[in-house]
């Protein structure tokens, strides 16, 4: 990368957001409380959104903060508020002798595959001219163009996708729904 | 295109192995949900920049689908823990081991 | 003709299997049915088989060949066949007659058992291996019905497998069976070594090879072998010396069980493969010494037994044993039909004496201790009649059928082993005195019978006394079928086809005085002993009993000769080769694998982190191979 792709718009918005995302990422993973944890995925989720921007993928990036920092995480703060995590094991919150084996692992981990993408740098470093004309493949049209069309795989699989959200939703309230038997029972 | 894709992956690889240490370390099962979130974004962020790369719109669809399995995980799997924590009293993942051998 | 000879087998088989499958939901009524039609089926299939036998032109019949076993390359063929001619013809009528009344008894006597339907099905499938037995076309097929009547002798033994000595009898009779069961296979082999075939009858049967003398290339000694080793086998079958010691054991099973198979027809088996091999015994002057002397001293040793029995059915077992080595005296003799004879006279009278004792242990509500009854022949009369005509039959006194069946075998010793014929005539005399001893003991005196049962006795039905009544008919009639002395031969004719008349000997009349005079002597010795009999006399007992009461202790010869080193060998292998041996290797190997399992066992915690850990040491693993051998990366 030279100097100048640097300091062209692209390359300031990855530095800017690329460094966002790895420190509040870390945030996430060392932060005894999980509110404040909390509130670092929701930075770490907008930067992801800001390089999504810059790869030219709009519509997603509007998706990621609406639905992910949005409603995903209001959702885990509602659960943390409710079981009042706030205070309670914050003390207890690593797990002691295995974080080192659990740090060094995810080192390993993030180092190998990082040596895998850099070695396989040729493959796919593709010239210019052969990606998808920037302005429309990232909007709501082009999106929708590719996701709606029948001819291609997308479509069959997002009407089942609504399925599984209503799945997921029965179970939902199945699951945390009051059960007094079962519950007093064992408690 | 000035930045190469490698940046991107080397940077998904980062959050990805960010994730991981969430996941292995933490006792909480709410922070084991985040880290999983963690791991999942650092999956689309490199799906979407080889579908950028690489010329195929297929990248942002897969994008599509993770969110939308994300959130039914996200709704289940904290609809369990509720349930865990209702009756347990505890949701401590280190005391919770009842698949021990 | 020849599907009348499938008949005779397939109508009990199918009666077995109807039995023995649904017998239990038919109730007794229809299950007794079945059987008894079964066999009565079979009879009148065998009546006319037989009949057509006489009237055809190789006196006998012959079924279709069908396909069983065939060895490529070879003369080995062995296909289902049948034959009938007048040896095993009379045996026939007499399986499926004799069979026929004891089923009809059958009904009535095991009348409440609740094993109903499985007697009648074993019951049945005996008739079924019996016919196939002594119908069959060759050897083989022949050893099938063999072991098939075997297997029928076992269960019905262990019928009450709830009584522990019953399966221990059942065992036994099975175990000793098969002793002679290996000699008769032995045999086989060399039959077919020499004769090249294993069928009996036809141009290249083995029967028709040894008649025809001038081709045949066997030799004396080789003859020898065989025939002794069919003996082996007889000898087994028909509890001779020193096999016999099953018979008595088999006692265990119901009594008209005892009355079909171990008198009348299974045990006479050996008797049957004799005759039916008469050509080869007649080669080997050593064979038929042996069977003659085997046959002298298993009657001596089974009378003399007989004599010191309590029990009503050991008496009779005894008798059978007894009477079985006179038939052999006669093959030793060279009198085959003299034994065809007396197989068919024993059949009469020693299943009538058999289903007598049976009625008058149904009478005492299973009382079978001869000390325990007496005095019964005005309570029980038809019983007590039939059994006096059995007695007098067995006995050997004319005009009765033991007389002249015995007679003719007793000439036959007389004129051609006279130490053996010393053995037959003292069997006769002591026959004669144990068989008035039980009849005395059971029927006359003073009633030794308990109270109780003296006042509810099981008094004999229909079904019980018919076939008694025709038994008593024939005891009484079928020894004219063969009494030279009066000028009758239908048997030694009937069998003329197949085994050649013996030539009238000139010493009928002095062998005909000795054995009346013997007879009379020794029932007249008995009957004056037995006849006021007190109980005290009966409890006391000297040495000289107990010793033949023991039958001289060959079961204990046995148990300390054969059983008790075999069960030690099995003993020290099971404590030492199978405990630390085999059952060692074993250990090793579940030790192991538990020992790894506990090792691996400590992975599991039960924390889902150190699952997820693992799986991230297992990535860093893969990913590095694959970075290291580079497959995949660069270009």
């Amino acid at each position: 990368m030279t100097l100048q792709s640097i300091l062209s718009g692209q390359g300031l918005m990855f530095l800017f957001f690329a460094a966002a995302a790895i420190a509040s990422g870390l945030l996430v993973v060392i932060l005894q409380n999980p509110l404040r944890a909390a509130l670092s995925l929701v930075i770490n989720l907008f930067s992801v959104a800001g390089l999504y921007l810059s790869l030219n993928a709009y519509f997603l990036a509007t998706v990621q903060v609406i639905v992910y920092a949005g409603a995903i995480m209001v959702l885990f703060l509602f659960v943390i508020m409710l079981l009042n995590m706030g205070q309670a094991n914050m003390h207890t919150s690593y797990r002691g002798v295995r974080t080192v084996a659990a740090f060094a692992s995810a080192i390993g981990l993030g180092g190998l595959m990082s040596a895998v993408a850099i070695k396989g740098q040729a493959a796919v470093m593709l010239p210019a001219e052969t990606m998808v004309s920037g302005s429309t493949a990232g909007s709501v049209e082009g999106v929708g163009k590719v996701l709606y069309n029948p001819s291609l795989p997308w479509l069959f699989a997002f009407e089942w996708t609504s399925f599984l959200l209503l799945v997921a939703v029965i179970g939902a309230v199945v699951l945390a729904g009051k059960r007094q038997q079962s519950s007093e029972g064992k408690a | 295109m000035s930045v190469p894709l490698n940046y991107y992956i080397v940077l998904s690889m980062v959050l990805f192995a960010l994730g991981i240490a969430g996941v292995t370390t933490r006792r909480n099962p709410i922070l084991i949900f985040m880290s999983i979130e963690l791991m999942l974004n650092a999956v689309n962020l490199s799906l979407i920049a080889f579908g950028r790369y690489l010329g195929d719109a297929g990248g942002q669809m897969l994008t599509i689908f993770v969110m939308a399995v994300a959130a039914a995980e996200v709704s289940v799997g904290l609809g369990i823990l509720i349930a865990i924590f209702r009756t347990k009293d505890n949701v401590d993942v280190d005391v919770l081991n009842g698949l021990k051998g | 003709m020849s599907t009348m000879l499938w008949l005779i087998p397939l109508i009990p088989l199918i009666g077995a299997i109807i039995n023995g499958t649904i017998g239990p939901k038919l109730g007794e009524r229809i299950s007794s049915g079945i059987a008894i039609l079964s066999v009565i089926g079979a009879f009148i299939a065998a009546i006319t088989v037989v009949s057509g036998v006489s009237s055809s032109a190789g006196h006998s019949v012959e079924s279709d060949a069908v396909a069983w076993m065939t060895v490529p390359g070879t003369s080995l063929s062995i296909p289902f066949s049948f034959h009938v001619d007048p040896l095993n013809g009379g045996m026939l009528l007499v399986i499926t007659g004799v069979g026929a009344l004891i089923h009809i008894y059958s009904a009535s006597y095991m009348h409440g058992d609740k094993g109903f339907s499985r007697y009648f099905a074993y019951l049945n499938l005996f008739v079924f291996f019996m016919a196939v037995l002594v119908m069959a076309g060759n050897l083989p097929l022949l050893f099938v019905g063999w072991e098939g009547v075997g297997l029928a002798s076992y269960l019905l033994i262990g019928f009450w497998q709830e009584k522990w000595s019953a399966t221990q009898a059942a065992k036994k009779a099975f175990i000793v069976n098969r002793i002679g069961d290996v000699a008769l296979l032995i045999a086989m082999f060399i039959m077919f070594r020499e004769f090249k075939t294993l069928n009996l009858y036809g141009d290249s049967g083995i029967l028709t090879q040894l008649s025809s003398a001038s081709t045949l290339h066997v030799q004396t000694g080789v003859a020898t072998v065989i025939a002794l080793l069919l003996f082996g086998g007889a000898a087994g079958k028909s509890a001779q010396l020193p096999l016999f010691v099953w018979l008595p054991d088999a006692m265990e099973g119901p009594t008209p069980v005892s009355a079909l198979i171990h008198a009348a027809t299974m045990v006479t088996a050996g008797v049957y493969l004799v005759c039916r091999f008469h050509l080869l015994f007649e080669m080997s002057p050593l064979a038929l010494q042996v069977v003659a002397w085997t046959g002298g001293l298993t009657a001596l040793v089974a009378a003399c037994t007989g004599v010191a029995q309590w029990d009503i059915k050991k008496v009779l077992a005894y008798s059978t044993v007894s009477q079985l080595g006179l038939m052999f005296v006669a093959c030793g003799c060279g009198a085959f039909t003299a034994a065809m004879f007396h197989v068919t006279t024993h059949a009469f009278f020693k299943a009538l004496l058999f289903l007598g004792a049976g009625a008058v242990i149904h009478a005492l509500h299973g009382e079978q201790d001869m000390r325990k009854m007496g005095g019964l022949a005005s309570k029980i009369k038809s019983t007590h009649l039939l059994v006096l005509v059995g007695t007098i039959a067995i006995a050997g006194i004319p005009p009765l059928a033991g007389f002249w069946s015995k007679d003719e075998i007793l000439l036959a010793a007389f004129d051609h082993n006279k130490p053996v014929y010393g053995l037959a005539a003292a069997t006769s005399a002591l026959t004669a005195f144990y068989m008035w001893r039980m009849y005395m003991l059971t029927f006359q005196g003073k009633s030794r019978v308990d109270e109780h049962t003296a006042h509810h006795l099981h008094l004999p039905d229909a079904r019980i006394v018919l076939p008694l009544s025709i038994l008593g008919v024939l005891s009484v009639l079928a020894g004219f079928l063969n009494a030279p002395a009066v000028g009758m031969h239908f048997y030694s004719d009937w069998l003329a086809p197949v085994i050649s008349s013996p030539e009238h000997s000139h010493n009928s009349g002095l062998v005909m005085g000795i054995s009346v005079l013997v007879a009379f002597v020794a029932s007249a010795m008995s009957v004056a002993k037995y006849k006021n009999v007190s109980p005290e006399s009966m409890e006391k007992s000297g040495a000289i009993f107990a010793f033949f009461g023991s039958a001289m202790r060959i079961d204990d010869i046995y148990a300390a000769v054969v059983v008790k080193p075999l069960t030690g060998l099995a003993t020290w292998s099971s404590l030492s080769v199978e405990r630390n041996g085999a059952r060692g290797i074993l250990r090793m190997g579940h030790s192991t694998v538990e020992g790894l399992g506990k090792t691996v066992r400590r992975w599991q915690s039960g924390v889902v982190g150190d699952y997820i850990l693992s799986m991230a040491f297992a990535l860093i693993v893969i990913i590095s191979i694959v970075l290291v051998t580079g497959t995949r990366g660069g270009n």
